[in-house]
């Protein structure tokens, strides 16, 4: 533990603080209709590209994953790599929830799935003044999610 | 995935009940007639009415799956039949409080019947003479279930073979399955 935190005073990347870095969400037609950041470490060059990357990607492990499974209806959920660890949750109805955090974060499957049915479905679905598929600007959504990350366990730890 | 029984659907739209707001009963049944006869003052011909009805039920259907979904945690159903109780023992339990029972489930022909036995949007309703042959008064039903099943990709059409407020015995939805749309990749650029 102690040289954690030694480690964790040197390195200006802070490899074993257990952060939560950002959230998507896309819509069945692959745009990005919500994008928000936290703890960034270096910012993207160019957002919709790597947005595009990423469903592309998405579309291609998901479909893999259903033609390379062995039991029905099973789900991709996240991959990690030494610094980050993607996680993943996408409803019946096509919405794809993904959140990037540091590699020690635990699954965060139920956290998306509150941030589907709770929030999504609460402040945008219902909201008769959103146009589905849009790009998501509901006040209601942006604040609440933005409290429940912030006061996430895994969110900062110092 | 196991099929459901009817009598787990049952419980679980027992429990997705509790867990939804509740509105008046006739505070929903008078602001549906006035949409109706609102829509009948609008329009010119009974068939638009119709149309309009359809119409706003599918645009209700595309948000009210995401909702359905997140209050009753089910997955996906293993055939049309275990559908067609899923949107009768637990979408209408939720969303109307009465629930609706599969009748005339055909797999060859790939469709079923919604029997509707309790109807709240008709509750103390009789149509006048010049609309009973004509007006299909819950049509917006037929447009929930169109939307919210194609929005899980399934394409279906919906109409009522069996209408109590025209004169039949009872009300009865025919909802058929024209196809499981596939994922389109979206094209780059």
């Amino acid at each position: 533990l102690s040289r954690t935190i030694q480690e964790h005073k040197i390195c200006t990347i802070l490899y074993f603080a257990l952060m939560i870095f950002n959230l998507y969400v896309f819509n069945k037609k692959g745009q990005c209709i919500y994008y928000r950041e936290w703890n960034r470490q270096q910012p993207a060059e160019n957002l919709a590209e790597e947005q595009q990357l990423i469903f592309g990607f998405l579309s291609a492990i998901t479909t893999f994953v259903s033609k390379t499974s062995q039991e029905v209806n099973d789900k991709f959920q996240c991959y990690s790599t030494s610094s980050y660890k993607m996680h993943y949750f996408e409803s019946a109805t096509g919405l794809r929830f993904l959140i990037n955090t540091d590699p020690r974060t635990p699954s965060l499957q139920r956290d998306l799935r509150k941030i589907y049915s709770e929030y999504y479905v609460e402040f945008v679905s219902k909201n008769p003044m959103y146009k589905l598929g849009d790009t998501i600007s509901c006040a209601h959504f942006i604040g609440i999610v933005d409290k429940f990350i912030t006061g996430h366990a895994n969110f900062k730890s110092e | 995935m196991a099929t459901k029984k009817p009598t787990d659907l049952q419980r679980i739209g027992d429990q997705a009940f509790l867990k939804v707001e509740k509105i008046n009963a006739e505070l929903f049944t008078l602001t549906y007639g006035a949409i109706v006869g609102q829509l009948l003052k609008d329009f010119e011909s009974v068939v638009e009415v119709n149309n309009q009805l359809e119409k706003m039920g599918y645009n209700i259907g595309l948000r009210i799956i995401d909702d359905f979904l997140a209050k009753s945690s089910l997955g996906r159903c293993s055939d049309l039949k275990e559908t067609g109780d899923v949107i009768g023992k637990v979408g209408f339990k939720m969303f109307l409080g009465v629930t609706a029972s599969v009748s005339k489930y055909d797999q060859k022909k790939q469709e079923f019947n919604l029997l509707i036995e309790d109807n709240p949007l008709t509750d103390f309703v009789e149509l006048p003479e010049e609309y009973k042959e004509s007006l299909l008064y819950c049509n917006i039903l037929c447009g929930v279930i169109r939307g919210a099943l194609e929005a899980i990709q399934m394409k279906v059409e919906c109409e009522f073979v069996k209408d109590a407020l025209r004169g039949d015995d009872a009300t009865e939805i025919r909802v058929k399955l024209i196809e499981i749309m596939k994922d389109d990749i979206p094209a780059d650029g």
